[in-house]
């Protein structure tokens, strides 16, 4: 008798653990077809940028960093989610001894939680970011932590949304970013551009190796004209001849 | 610190890209490789990628610049070139050569980003030292040059720039390589067991 009931309970027990799981599967499959943005605000959110928006800062070593101000991921959050629907706490903080500059007495950083809620479908979600400042003498703190707030509140956003991260991304593509290139661009490149940028481009090169291989690339290019090219490789020829009798 | 064999890392392998994000900041590390993955790139990168894709295949784009940049870019006999290396603390570091002859022992990066480049900023490059060193570990014997490529696209030329890395340049890199791997395996344990919970 005592094993038919423990067999019972077993498969009761089993039963219930499956259920569980349904339920479980069956909630999450529920979460992720709620957790979703509207195609409005994902189109917002992949937004570049607008470069009045961006500011320039010099940072060590003489470089420049760009950045934007913290108004300006406020009022992005506003604009895409709405003023009720996001917050901003933070869920620890602390000070280290680390001086980003000389005239620095410490550091304050914070640990934040940009959640953006959904009231209506009842979901919420964390997006986490760390944030710093230095701590300068005759600064009141508060100065100090206000501005390492925003830090935290700016890298949420950027990381966990995307707001401004074609700023901060732009200086992970120049990774040892020193100074832009400011030469204006040659608008939409032509063919013809191409043309007289590769004859400039054939002017300047001295290494006999690489006028060569300009010339075989030359032979299987479709970038220029039959006479283009043999106006280009008639230079070249021209050039190493001279590099030869030098 | 956790172990490289016994942690599941999102790469097997440590490319200097990984190392730079993770080094500037962990954070970011985690959501690029544990996130929900999504990229981001500006005009910038795209064009970048084009042209090297277009010089890895050996084929004109259609695009005049990008066929442009293919043209006055230097060629070398290995284009794209993955080369992995073993370094002490069993991390695998992986690099992604833009060009590389193997006999002369060159090492070729092309640059066609909105940094203007200078020979300071080549000579002072982590990138250039982190190739250096998986060269050095991989075929045992120092670069002898290693050259690179900015092709400006303000102006639609190449300036190359020359440099070197010695061995010290390399030690003084590998801490710094270290305590990277290190943050990762942490992130990737955390990572694992977050998803295992």
């Amino acid at each position: 008798m005592k094993k038919i009931k423990n067999k019972k309970a077993k498969t009761r027990q089993k039963r219930t653990v499956t259920k569980r799981v349904k339920t479980r599967q069956a909630s999450r499959a529920l979460v992720i077809s709620q957790i979703s943005l509207t195609p409005q605000q994902k189109q917002e959110l992949a937004t570049m940028t607008p470069p009045q928006f961006v500011k320039e800062r010099a940072v060590r070593g003489g470089k420049k960093a760009k950045y934007v101000e913290g108004g300006y991921v406020v009022a992005r959050l506003n604009q895409i989610f709405g003023q009720l629907n996001w917050q901003f706490e933070i869920m620890e903080r602390g000070e280290t001894a680390r001086k980003l500059d000389k005239a620095a007495e410490g550091e304050v950083w914070v640990r934040g939680r940009l959640t953006i809620i959904d009231h209506a479908k009842g979901y919420k979600v964390f997006k986490d970011a760390s944030g710093q400042h230095p701590i300068y003498p005759g600064v009141p703190y508060g100065d100090a932590l206000k501005s390492a707030e925003t830090d935290a509140l700016k890298k949420a956003a950027a990381r966990g949304l995307g707001i401004a991260l074609d700023v901060s991304w732009n200086q992970l593509d120049t990774e040892e970013a020193g100074t832009v290139d400011k030469q204006p661009k040659v608008a939409e490149m032509t063919k013809k551009d191409s043309f007289e940028l590769a004859k400039k481009y054939i002017q300047q090169e001295n290494d006999r190796q690489i006028l060569v291989q300009v010339i075989e690339k030359l032979n299987v290019s479709k970038l220029y004209t039959q006479d283009q090219k043999d106006e280009l490789k008639k230079r070249i020829y021209a050039k190493l001849e001279k590099s030869k009798n030098a | 610190m956790p172990n490289s064999k016994k942690v599941k890392t999102p790469r097997p392998y440590f490319s200097y890209r990984q190392f730079s994000i993770v080094e500037r900041d962990p954070e970011l590390y985690r959501e690029m490789y544990f996130g929900e993955g999504t990229q981001y790139d500006n005009e910038a990168m795209e064009f970048g990628r084009k042209v090297h894709d277009s010089i890895a295949k050996g084929e004109e784009a259609g695009d005049v610049e990008v066929d442009h940049a293919k043209m006055v870019l230097p060629a070398y006999p290995k284009q794209h070139y993955d080369v992995k290396a073993k370094i002490p603390g069993e991390i695998t570091l992986m690099g992604q050569f833009d060009g590389f002859d193997p006999r002369k022992m060159i090492l070729a990066d092309y640059k066609t980003g909105n940094t203007k480049w200078s020979q300071k900023m080549v000579d002072g490059s982590d990138q250039l030292t982190f190739y250096s060193y998986i060269c050095m570990m991989r075929y045992k014997k120092p670069l002898r040059a290693i050259k690179l490529h900015w092709y400006s696209r303000k102006t639609g030329i190449v300036t190359t720039f020359q440099t070197t890395r010695s061995k010290i340049d390399m030690m003084r890199l590998h801490p710094r390589i270290q305590k990277a791997w290190n943050m990762v395996l942490k992130i990737s344990e955390e990572e694992n067991k977050q998803k295992n919970a």
